[in-house]
């Protein structure tokens, strides 16, 4: 404005210096042509002090009938200057002055009326030092007393026509240029005061100062008003161009329609003014301005205007916007109708300073498509306030309210959007009815939620921040707060599933606002029931869980997770595969670590679990009161089988256990286990139990777990310290049944094993040693105290080598060694030693020897005993008779004869006194078994002077055939006894004696020999192991 | 009379003992024994020289003879074993188990190529065909 002000300023000086010629030509206007072109030039250098020519001079009554005027044509003012573009001032074609003749003529005063210029080249320009090239018009003062004439200016009309202007401002690095410009300035100039009825038009209009280069095309400008002592400016103002383009740094308009339609009340002295209900119309758009504007000395320009807009489309506006600014809007693309009102425009404009703008701004019907999202926000209404400043980053937009719908979704909103010019920051509240569907671009690709919650979320970040997070998931960079209650919730992600009817969700971000030292989202879950699935094999079933979650870097599924899961229920029920599981009021924790290079999942998983109660098939129960595990596992999605894949570790804490097996009568019976397990180790740290009648303290460690389970070629060692003060034997076995056998059986079997029977299968490749301390213990009718010794499982072999113990009938040392290469082929082999047994005691403990040596129950006392024994078995313990190998030594001395009548029958028949004694002195035998035959090798009894060698066979269907003879007796007869048939029914009969110098060594036979080494070889091979 | 009794109780004695058998004197061909017999479900193999076998108890032994029953549902390889001398008629097996030997003393009547009889002490006989 101040510059068009100079503009106009400029103009009229210029024509007040055209006048002042004009003043000398009309001296001599009453001379004829020749003489008023001599007179003007004669006179002409009294006012300007500028080189000039004129061209020739007439009166003329045609151009300002009625009134007389002097028409000049060709005036040139010559003021060359350095930096001006052209050394012309002015070339006028055609000048054309009114003069006041009656004020001429009578008072010899020159009053101008009218000045019209045509086809007229204006050049004015000014320097870096302000000097221009039109200060060349002598003002009265400048004028000496000399003169001959005294002038006034009093214009009525000015009018240019066709001029072509260029204004150069070098100072203020300005430049201005007006084409064909028609101007027509009616009113009264009297020194100071003009009275102006403006009407301008141009066609072109250009403007370049600094940043702002302005064009318009066809220009039409209209002013009604006055100028008061070249001071104050009253007046209304009317600009309209069908084409303006406007630059400032950045393209501001381009080819539009403007209008001005501007109450003008300008001091020009104070530099003030004030626009009462100015419009200004842009294209179809109108804008209502009021207030006041104020130019400083330093040529700052105060503004404090007031501006209402009509209806604005958004998408119209936009186009008004420089590039710059539109990219400032990152893509996002808006439609819809946008009203501004209140708008305040306050501060100062100067070259580094740009006002304040605040107004109200509301809009209807928006549309929003933000680049990044799916779906575009719709029927966006806004009600707010904007407030821009562009000096800083305090450019704002306060929400009072905000409606909109995105796909299915409903919003509301509140807050405040800043820094629109930079980062936009969201704070913002926003209230939603939101499906699940529709955030589901906000997740990473591998969630799928479904459901439809109602959204209360309060945000503090940016734009760029939530774009970044959105592109990476990492959500640390943002600051939010969020409550959903979700209707019909469910969750996938990878194989894991989670359903809620109603789940109340608490977000907030970052998790360290939350609990220090967490990071990205820090979620909380609450719902009184939910299921969940871990695939197709693992069921969930939770009762008023409550989760509190941490997680963070989303994006490349739950290996890559950052999680921190607290969980805690009322109820869990779990089923896994066979297994089972009910856990009443629990936590859990599960937290994820996920490592750079892992190849799946890494996660750490606490459970502090009361009241548990779990089954595992039909065949395992498990009833607790208190289970802790803190398990870890380490998952390889490259392996397949359970232990590879997820190469887990644990340890497990149980108290106040019980155990049902199916299979097994007892239940199990736990005081406490602690236990360790991981893919290579299982350590039994601390472990009691009971089992029946077993009370067991079991520690030690179990190795090569995991590659025992993968080929079996690997033996899996263990060793167990196993003590007791009760150990019932036989349901221990039970426990450990068929451990590592294959479903497989060699196809060899040729006789089908009953399918019900199920034996005891010694695992393979295992290598189990048990460090045995028990002070009692029971297997079958035996019954052991001070139970020492190793209990040996090795790779389908059981063994107890030299098991020691006492019972109160004797001393005993067992081998006994058991493996199950097939079902129906077991294997059973012992090695027995009881030292000073008392033999009715032996009888009661292992009656299967009265089977063996049925003569053995017609004795009584304490006897040395040696057994060694084994056959195959059948799936159901039911010896194979073929198979059946057996050998006994019996060494007794003092012994009594309980079967009487059968002892006094054999003494009689053989006639041999006993003196009414029924006692044996010595006994020393070897029984062997082959197959179904027991085979009593010769030997001999002493009873007094007596000896008698005994040997026979029996059937395991207790048929007999023995045969006795006497081979030392006071008597010179020696006889010999043959006793057989069923045992029930035996038949005694004499015959001759059958080994009458077995224990004579000088004079057995061949045969007697034979049968000596071979007992001893017998007895020596049983009496070896012995300790 | 008395006389002449006593001396035809000393000439049936005499008789007597010259009409048994040395059996010192009965050799039987052993390479007939080696092979494969069988006795309805009862198996049999002599081996003409010693082999060696683990038994359970991780001891190895070396025998020349095995045995088994299929009736019971056990395979040649899952046969139990022997050490058999045959000397004269006298065919002693020794059965070798872990804990315990257990000799066996028969008296072989036949050995053919096919055919093999054998009796225990107690009058048990076996009648064995070869079959391998």
């Amino acid at each position: 404005m101040k510059k068009a002000l100079k503009i106009i300023g400029i103009v009229l000086a210029c024509l007040v210096g055209v006048v002042l010629i004009v003043v000398g030509i009309a001296v001599g206007m009453l001379t004829s042509s020749g003489r008023l072109t001599k007179m003007v030039k004669k006179y002409a250098p009294e006012f300007i002090t500028c080189e000039m020519s004129l061209g020739k001079a007439d009166l003329t009554l045609f151009k300002t009938f009625p009134d007389v005027g002097v028409d000049i044509e060709n005036v040139a003012l010559i003021n060359p200057m350095a930096g001006s573009p052209s050394d012309t001032l002015a070339n006028i074609d055609d000048l054309t002055v009114v003069l006041d003749l009656k004020k001429l003529l009578k008072e010899k005063e020159i009053v101008v009326r009218k000045c019209i210029l045509e086809d007229a080249f204006v050049n004015l320009y000014m320097d870096t030092l302000g000097q221009n090239n039109f200060s060349v018009f002598k003002t009265k003062e400048d004028s000496d007393t000399t003169k001959t004439f005294d002038y006034l200016i009093d214009i009525e009309e000015v009018k240019l026509k066709n001029a072509d202007l260029i204004y150069t401002d070098d100072r203020n690095q300005m430049t201005a240029q007006s084409r064909g410009l028609n101007l027509d300035l009616k009113g009264k100039m009297q020194d100071k005061d003009i009275d102006a009825d403006l009407t301008l038009n141009a066609t072109g209009l250009t403007l370049y100062m600094k940043a702002i280069q302005l064009a318009m095309k066809t220009l039409s400008l209209d002013f009604d008003g006055q100028i008061v002592q070249l001071d104050q400016i009253d007046g209304l103002l009317k600009l309209a161009t069908p084409d303006i383009s406007l630059n400032l740094d950045e393209q501001y308009l381009e080819n539009d329609t403007l209008s001005l339609n501007l109450p003008v009340h300008f001091s020009l002295k104070d530099k003030k003014g004030h626009l009462d209900k100015a419009q200004i119309g842009l294209n179809q758009y109108l804008i209502d301005v009021s207030g006041d504007v104020e130019i400083a000395e330093n040529h700052d320009v105060n503004l404090d205007l007031a501006l209402n807009t009509s209806t604005l489309m958004i998408e119209d506006v936009l186009t008004y916007l420089p590039e710059k600014q539109l990219k400032r809007l990152r893509g996002v693309e808006l439609w819809g109708k946008v009203t501004l009102s209140d708008v305040a425009v306050k501060g100062t404009y100067n070259d580094s300073l740009m006002p304040l703008i605040s107004g109200k701004v509301m809009t209807d019907d928006m549309k929003v498509k933000v680049p990044q999202l799916p779906y575009l926000f719709t029927e966006v209404d806004l009600d707010g306030h904007l407030d821009l400043d562009f000096n800083s980053n305090a450019n704002s937009l306060t929400v009072n309210s905000i409606s909109a719908k995105y796909n299915r979704s409903n919003f509301t909103a509140d807050g405040l959007i800043d820094d629109l010019r930079g980062d936009i920051g969201l704070k913002l509240k926003v209230k939603g009815d939101v499906p699940m569907a529709d955030i589901k671009y906000f997740l990473p690709k591998k969630v799928k939620l479904n459901g439809r919650t109602n959204l209360d979320l309060t945000t503090n970040f940016t734009y760029e921040q939530l774009k970044k997070s959105l592109d990476d998931y990492n959500l640390n960079r943002l600051s939010a707060k969020a409550n959903l209650k979700i209707r019909d919730f469910s969750f996938d992600l990878d194989t894991i599933h989670a359903a809620a009817p109603l789940l109340n969700v608490g977000l907030t971000l970052p998790a360290s606002a939350k609990q220090k030292g967490q990071k990205g989202a820090y979620i909380t879950l609450t719902t009184n029931k939910m299921d969940a699935n871990v695939g197709k094999s693992i069921k969930a079933d939770l009762k008023n869980p409550d989760i509190k979650l941490a997680a963070d870097s989303f994006k490349g599924g739950i290996e890559k997770m950052l999680l921190n899961a607290d969980l805690k229920f009322s109820q869990l029920d779990l089923d896994y595969d066979s297994v089972t599981a009910h856990i009443d009021a629990s936590a859990f924790t599960f937290v994820t670590t996920p490592e750079k290079n892992a190849k799946g999942l890494n996660a750490s998983i606490a459970l502090d679990g009361k009241d548990v109660v779990a089954k595992m098939g039909k065949g395992y129960a498990l009833n607790t009161n208190s289970l802790k595990v803190n398990a870890a596992i380490n998952q390889n999605k490259t392996k397949n089988d359970f232990l590879n894949r997820w190469n887990p570790s644990a340890d497990f804490v149980l108290g106040n256990a019980v155990v049902k097996v199916d299979g097994i009568r007892e239940d199990i019976h736990i005081s406490n286990i602690d236990f360790l397990f991981n893919s290579h180790e299982l350590d039994f740290k601390k472990s009691t139990f009971r089992i029946g009648q077993s009370d067991l303290s079991l520690q030690g460690s179990v190795v090569g777990i995991k590659e025992w389970l993968e080929d079996h070629k690997n033996l899996m060692k263990g060793e167990m310290e196993v003590s007791s003060n009760m150990m019932n034997i036989n349901e221990i076995l039970d426990l450990t049944s068929g451990l590592g056998h294959s479903d497989a059986e060699p196809v060899e079997a040729t006789v089908a094993e009953n399918k019900e029977d199920d034996p005891f299968m010694v695992p393979e490749g295992v290598n189990f040693n048990f460090v045995l301390n028990t002070k009692r213990a029971v297997y079958d009718n035996f019954d052991m105290n001070d139970l020492n010794g190793t209990m040996t499982v090795k790779d389908g072999t059981l063994l107890l080598r030299e098991i020691g113990f006492t019972n109160k009938a004797a001393e005993m040392q067992l081998t006994a060694m058991y493996q199950s290469p097939r079902k129906n082929n077991l294997f059973l082999a012992m090695d027995f030693h009881l030292i000073r047994v008392q033999i009715n005691d032996l009888l009661t403990m292992i009656p299967y020897i009265d089977t063996l040596v049925p003569m053995l129950k017609t004795f009584d006392g304490q006897a040395e005993f040696h057994i060694g024994a084994e056959a195959n078995l059948k799936s159901n313990y039911e010896p194979k008779i073929s198979t059946l190998r057996a050998a006994a030594d019996i060494e007794g001395k003092n012994l009594t004869v309980n079967d009487r009548f059968t002892f006094t029958k054999i003494t009689d028949l053989l006639d041999i006194s006993t003196n009414g004694s029924y006692r044996v002195d010595s006994l020393d035998v070897q029984l062997t078994a082959f197959k179904d035959e027991i085979y009593l090798w010769p030997s001999q009894i002493a009873m007094g002077k007596y000896k008698v060698t005994v040997d026979g066979r029996m059937t395991l269907d207790r048929n007999g055939e023995y045969h006795l003879s006497v081979t030392q007796s006071p008597l010179p007869v020696r006889l010999g006894l043959k006793i057989s048939g069923p045992f029930n029914k035996l038949e005694y009969k004499l015959e001759d004696c059958k080994y009458p110098n077995l224990y004579k060594p000088n004079k057995r036979n061949d045969r007697e020999q034979m049968y000596y080494e071979l007992k001893k070889k017998i007895a020596d091979r049983l009496k070896a192991n012995v300790r | 009379m008395k006389k002449l009794l006593h001396i035809f109780l000393c000439l049936v004695v005499v008789l007597s003992f010259c009409a048994c058998r040395d059996d010192s004197e009965v050799n039987f061909n052993t390479s007939f024994l080696y092979g494969k017999w069988q006795e309805g479900t009862v198996y049999e193999r002599y081996y003409d020289t010693l082999i060696e076998r683990v038994l359970p108890n991780g001891d190895t032994v070396k025998v020349n003879g095995t045995t088994w029953d299929v009736g019971d549902d056990v395979n040649e390889d899952e046969a139990q074993l022997f050490n058999w001398t045959l000397t004269g008629p006298t065919l002693k097996h020794e059965h070798v188990g872990t804990f315990v030997v257990i000799p066996k003393l028969y008296s072989v009547d036949m050995l053919t190529s096919q055919t093999l009889v054998y009796t225990d002490d107690f009058g048990t006989t076996h009648h064995f065909s070869k079959v391998e």
